[in-house]
This record gives structure tokens, sequence and C-alpha cells, in this order.
């Protein structure tokens, strides 16, 4: 987003809290251009959101009135407040599951009312927050967390559903086309009654990944490919990508304890709050039953972030283990014993895939450490990831192994 | 037709009645409907049930006439969360419903009590559970109507026992719903609801209105009262309204356990340590007393009908009334019990009230359910006291 739409968010908005190659940045763009552009006052907007990642976009980012409701309801409460007070501009923004699913029978009562509302709808075709289970708009076939067969249902058209019940403006742009998307949104906040833009919007993370969509830009691709394009899609921060790495890591060390027969408990940070802030997984490993599941004090910390880093560098145990990315972290003094690993910048420079990264430094790790034995993550990182990306993740093991003991 | 005057801090609003000033023949529905417009709510969002309908009924006739919003919603859902947001955008607004479409509620009245936002909603209770009896009578949401919502947090449940309560009450739900910034709930019943008396509507009527506070926090106050003050939309507050755990300007706070801690404390403390000024009852016959009949709503009529009888009969009998249900009137119940030693609980549900007053008394305290769509009959409550003290 460029400086001058910096007027348009709230003060000491520095980031937005969406996912590496998640559209809903773009579209948060595109709405206050459109603004911009119409020459509205903020103090006279409304922006109504649901729950999901899409109802983010609004709140707390724009600064505005923002009222984040709950899951499903946001035309509900928006109709109460734009009847309450006419004068308001009233936006919602949420996502395809709040819209159309749990909140359907608004969105349609609300068409059929024709009320001055503009809503947009971030459709990225899948629930991503809680963790990328199917909607109502995902299309027949595809993978998700709740149908590992694929979709047996078709999915809405959002757009023909919405017509059909009354609204009277309605269209559909990608996030590849932000300039019509604008002009779009221009329209909708000029026309008097119900508006609907479906934007398509990719969630590489809950969707991608598991439909063969290997990179985020490949789902854009698609978009492109499949739309009219007029602009590339913009990337997003790489402290965010770090952030989701690191919660897989925690998961395949868990399996690597208990094949050593050891008692594991681990915590991951989950869905909405993995995303944008400074993510951890926690894992707990003893000889004995685990009391207290979460750790406390940690032994060793792994910090892939510089935001992990500050935020977690100073709980960890007097003396203990503080192995970091050396390209991603800068440590401050600490009490503990520091250990660089070039985690990232091997991955990008010898397995050729940054994502992996996590990987490398997992390898690193059960070297330095010896906390799970070698034998046992190779097994669980071969078993935990998915077969097509298993060659990719044993070598980005093997070289981390081969690292943590040089480096120890 | 308003005239403000500052009293306490809190601009107070007297406002004469929508309808004019006289003697009328209501049904318990209706005068609910009045009482709200002269409290000055201009919203009104809801779903037909029944036996609530005829509020929604008159309101969306009367909402023409004085100028206000009236939408019949797609449901109970949407109805209650057109009310909030409509507070949000200023107005002073309610929903009526019964038990089912008050269960639907429920999440959005978390919602209200987490995001203080002021709002009227009306229950005539109905037989339930679930469909039940939908034309019969039941005071079974008593406890849904406190503990409804998930999580930790307090409003205000008033109950009427006559058409002339039903107005007055449902002016005092909304000036209660502004002064705390929280949703009150209304609990009628279908006996109360389709009843007709007569109703006095008075010359004036005192009327709150929200709180407004300049540049305080809307989500954060300390001083006696713990209610912050509430901006609307449209003033250019930029406000932040989240039904997350937030701190004072809004700002999700949803991994921070002070935060929370801090939030909910305040939200149920502000309810909680004005106990003595909401939780009101009333008195009948106790003076030397040693059984009480503890009663509300609707069966309060049988049960004054009854203590009265056994009164003739020699008994020493009287009678304390709950005019509101939550936060419960534990100290009226705590000093009672130094007078009394039996206390009957006549209720048209299988106890709920009478194990709320086992918790604040030592004294024997017995039971009268009944939840077979019927108002418990006074002298089925004379029978049981004759026979047990």
């Amino acid at each position: 987003m460029t400086r001058a739409m910096e007027t348009y968010l709230r003060p000491g908005i520095e980031t937005t809290p969406f996912c590496p190659g998640c559209g809903h940045g773009i579209l948060m763009g595109a709405i206050l251009r459109a603004i911009d552009g119409a020459d509205l006052d903020m103090d006279r907007l409304l922006f109504v959101s649901g729950i999901g990642c899409a109802a983010w976009i609004p709140s707390p980012h724009f600064r505005a009135d923002t009222l984040h409701t709950l899951h499903g309801r946001a035309i509900a409460y928006a109709t109460g407040a734009k009847l309450a007070n006419p004068d308001l501009t009233v936006f919602v923004v949420s996502g395809d599951g709040d819209l159309s699913s749990i909140g359907g029978n608004h969105l349609i009562h609300a068409a059929r009312r024709d009320i001055d509302l503009k809503a947009i709808c971030a459709n990225n075709m899948v629930y991503g927050m809680t963790g990328g289970q199917v909607a109502s708009t995902t299309p027949e076939g595809s993978l998700t967390a709740t149908t590992p067969a694929g979709n047996p249902h078709r999915p809405f058209d959002l757009c023909r559903l919405v017509e059909a019940a009354g609204a009277t403006y309605v269209a559909r742009f990608s996030v590849t086309q932000p300039v019509a998307l604008i002009e779009s949104i221009q329209k909708a906040i000029a026309h008097r009654g119900f508006s609907f833009i479906e934007v398509l919007s990719p969630c590489p993370t809950q969707f991608g990944r598991r439909n063969q969509y290997d990179q985020p830009q490949e789902m854009i691709d698609f978009l492109m490919n499949h739309c009219v394009s007029l602009q590339a899609a913009k990337s997003m921060g790489r402290d965010e990508l770090e952030g989701m790495i690191v919660t897989g890591a925690g998961i395949l060390l868990g399996h690597a304890g208990v094949r050593d027969g050891r008692w594991v408990s681990g915590a991951n940070s989950y869905g909405a709050q993995a995303r944008g802030t400074a993510c951890k997984a926690e894992v707990v490993l003893s000889d004995r039953a685990v009391d207290f599941p979460h750790v406390v004090k940690p032994d060793v910390l792994v910090a892939m972030s510089q935001g992990a880093y500050d935020r977690f560098a100073g709980e960890t145990k007097e003396g203990g283990l503080v192995v970091y990315d050396s390209q991603l972290v800068r440590p401050g003094e600490s009490t503990c014993l520091l250990q660089p690993i070039p985690a990232t910048e091997v991955a990008i420079r010898e397995i050729g895939n940054k994502q992996v990264a996590n990987i490398v430094m997992l390898g690193a790790l059960t070297a330095l450490t010896r906390v799970v034995s070698k034998g046992s993550i190779e097994s669980a990182v071969a078993e935990h990831v998915p077969p097509r990306f298993k060659e990719v993740n044993l070598r980005a093991l093997k070289t981390g192994l081969h690292l943590g003991k040089t480096s120890r | 037709m308003r005239s403000y005057e500052e009293k306490n801090g809190m601009p107070r609003v007297t406002m004469k009645g929508v309808l004019p000033p006289g003697n009328y023949y209501l049904s318990g529905n209706e005068a609910i409907a009045e009482g709200a417009l002269t409290a000055g709510c201009r919203f009104y969002a809801g779903y037909p049930i029944t036996p609530s309908s005829e509020i929604m009924e008159r309101m969306a006739r009367r909402m023409e006439e004085t100028g206000g919003v009236f939408i019949q919603m797609e449901d109970e859902i949407a109805s209650i969360c057109a009310v909030l947001g409509a507070s949000w955008a200023g107005a002073k607004a309610m929903t009526a419903t019964s038990g089912p479409g008050f269960t639907l509620m429920q999440e959005a009245i978390g919602y209200g009590a987490f995001t203080e936002t002021p709002c009227v909603i009306v229950d005539i209770q109905r037989a339930g559970p679930s469909t039940g009896q939908a034309t019969r009578v039941g005071s079974g949401d008593v406890m849904q109507a406190k503990w409804g919502s998930h999580g930790d947090y307090e409003l205000i449940v008033l109950s009427p026992w006559s058409v002339q309560e039903m107005f007055e009450f449902s002016v005092e739900a909304f000036n209660l719903a502004e002064r705390f910034r929280v949703p009150v709930i209304l609990l009628g019943d279908q006996a109360t609801g389709h009843l007709r008396e007569n109703v006095r509507i008075p010359r004036s009527v005192e009327v709150l209105d929200r709180k407004k506070g300049g540049d305080s926090p809307p989500f954060d106050a300390g001083g006696e009262d713990l209610v912050p003050p509430m901006p609307t939309f449209g003033e250019g507050a930029r406000l932040l309204v989240t039904g997350s755990t937030h701190d004072g300007w809004g700002v999700r706070k949803t991994d921070d356990p002070e935060a929370h801690a801090r939030l909910v404390e305040r939200i149920n403390e502000k309810i909680l340590r004005a106990r003595e000024t909401i939780s009101r009852t009333e008195s009948y016959l106790l003076e030397a007393a040693d059984v009480a009949v503890v009663a509300y709503g609707f069966t309060a009529r049988s049960a004054l009908h009854a203590v009265k009888q056994l009164r003739k009969e020699g008994r020493s009998v009287g009678l304390i009334r709950l005019m509101t249900l939550w936060p419960f009137p534990a100290q009226q119940i705590h000093t009672l019990s130094a007078s009394i030693e039996k206390i009957f609980v006549p209720e048209m549900n299988r106890g709920q009230i009478a194990g709320e007053i086992k918790k604040h008394t030592d004294k024997t305290v017995i039971s009268l359910p009944q939840a077979n769509g019927e108002i418990i009959d006074p002298r089925s409550i004379m029978d049981e006291i004759r026979r047990i003290s």
C-alpha cells in the first residue's frame, strides 16, 4: 500500500495480519483507494464486518467507525445501523463463509430489501481462519480439511444468488484486477441500494497448499489466467511467512519425541493468532508424564524472526540455548548461549526453497541438542509432510543436521 | 417534549408520554410497546412469534406515527443484531420475542453485554422447552435470561406482574440499559402479555439517556459506576467496536490475559456494585410472618391472593415479590431469612428460582414447581402451605 493511503488507516497500524500471498491486503488497498477517489468523509463511514480473515480488513485498520460483529451477522448489524442513521455510508466487508454460509439468510434478505449497503465479499473459497474447512464457495472436488476426498458438492455462484434475491448492483472481480475492482467499489458507493461485490482473493495457506498450488503465485496465476488481468499481484511480508513455518516444525518435533518413547506436549499458536504476530510452537519433552502442558521457561528457544526473539528470548532459562536464524534475527544481550544457524540462507541456496527453512532449522536443532533422535526426526518428517514434499523436506532436514553438527 | 437537566453527571431527560396521559385499557404486550415509545425507543426489529407478536404489530403501527424505525427481520438472530447496530448508530432500540427466539438471540446478547451496548429484549415466556405449547404460559426462561450466552457477564432482568408494570418496566428497562450500558431483559410471560387491564399513563416519566463523554475511552471506566461514556457512529469518534476482548479504545486484545480479566471483571462489577439500586422487591403482609412466599411475574398474583386468604385463616404468611430477577435480590432474601422459618416458592418451571433462593438463606425452602402450561392456581399454593406449615 502506498503511503498516500495511510491517512485512511488508524494511527499505529503498520502491518496487516494476513498470510503471505493472501489477497485480502490487495482488497484492503482497493477499498481505500475507491474511498479516496470518491472523496468521502471518513467520519460518515461505517465498516461492519463479521468473523473471519476478511472481517479483519476494516477492523481495526480503517480510520472510521468499525463494527466487528458476530460470525455471520454483519449484514444484520449493518441493517440496523443504516436504518437508525441513514446519513451513514455503510460498508460490509467480510468473507464468503461469513456472508454466504452462516450469514446466507441475512445476505439474501438484505438483497431482497435492496437496503443501501455496500457489501464486499472476499471470496477465498475456504474457511481460512479456522484452518481450511470446506465452504459453500469451495469448488467441487477441491481438497479441504473436512473434504479429504474432495468436495462432493457444487459451490454457490454468489453473484447469481444475490442478483436473483434482488440486489441492484452485483459485480465480481479478482484481486488480480485491482483497477477494475476499485472502479467497481466506486460504482457501489454511488449506487443507492444493495450492492454486492464478490472479490476472489487467494488463500494459499489454507486452500492453495491442499490443492496443488504450491506457491502463492500459482494461485495468483490461476486467477490471472482465469480472469482478465490488469496488474500483477503483490507479495506479502516475510515476517508472517516465518511465523507459519515455525508452527509446522513444532508439530514435527513432537512426533519425533513420541517416536523416541518420550512424553510430549505441544501447543501451537493457532489460527488468527498465528497471523502477523510473533507466532510460536511450544513443545514439552519429558521422560515422565507431563503435568502442565505449556512451556513456562523454555530450555531451548528457536527464533525464526526478530519479533519472536524479542518476545521470547527473555523468557528462556538462564544458561539455556537460543538458536536463531542468522539472516533474520539480530540477537541482543542474553544470559543464554546464542547459536546462529543460517537456516533461511541455506534453504534458499542449497535447497532452492525458502519454505523449508524451518526444516533446516529443525535438523540443526536436533543435531545441536539431541532432544530427539536423528532417526525419529527423519521418520517424523517423512511421515507427516505431504508425499509430494517429502523429498525436499528430507533434503532440508539432512542439510540442517549437517549444519547443526558443524556449528556445535 | 423533552426537558434536559443535569443530575449526578448524567443527562436526565423528562419526556411526556407518547400516549397522552390518562387511563387506558391495554394488553400487557401493548403496554410494553407504549412504555418503550415513552422511554424514547425509536428502533424496533423483530420476528413474529407467539405469544409476543402483538408487541411487534403495535410497534409497526406506532413507529409510523412517531417517526421511528420498524423492520421485520428474517429471523430472531437478525433482529437482535439489527438492534445492536442501531444502538451504536445512536437509537434506543428493542426487540421482542418468546422462548425459541430468545434462545436464538443468546449469542448476540453476550455480544451486547461484552460491547456494552444498551438495548432492551422482551421475552414473553411460553411453555417450553422447544416449541412446547406456544400459546400457553411458563417461566422457564429465568435461568436462560441470566446464563444463556457463554462466558461470564451480568445483565439486568425485570419481571413485571401487571399490565401497569409492563408499561413501567418497559420504561425502566430502557433507563437501566442506557445508564449501565447493558442489555436489559424484560421477562414477561404469556399470562401477563395477553392480560388486559387498566393502565395509567402518567403526566411525566423520567427518561435517561446514555452518557456522552468527550475524549474518554468508550470501553473503560473507573470511578463509582464503572460505566464508560458511549459515542455514536457518525460523530467522528472513529469507533472500534468488537466482540473480541478489547482495551479501553476497542483495540482487540485476543491473547492478553490481563486485558481479558480486566474487561470481564468490569462488565460484571458495574452491575453487581449497583445491585442495591437495581434489584427491587416488594413485600406484602410480612408483619410477624413466620412463613413467606417468594414469587415473581404472573405467579406473584396467585401468591398474593393465596397469602391474603391464608391471613384470613389466621396463618402468619407473607409475600415477597421479586421485581428484578437478575442481579438476584440476594440481600432481600437474606434479610427475610432473619424473621421467617419457611419459604415457599411457586413458579411456572421446575424450580429455577427456588434453587437460587437456597443460595442465600439457611431456612427451609419449599419449591412449588408447575410446568404444565397453566398459570398456578392460588388454591394449590394455599393447599401446600396449609399442608406443610
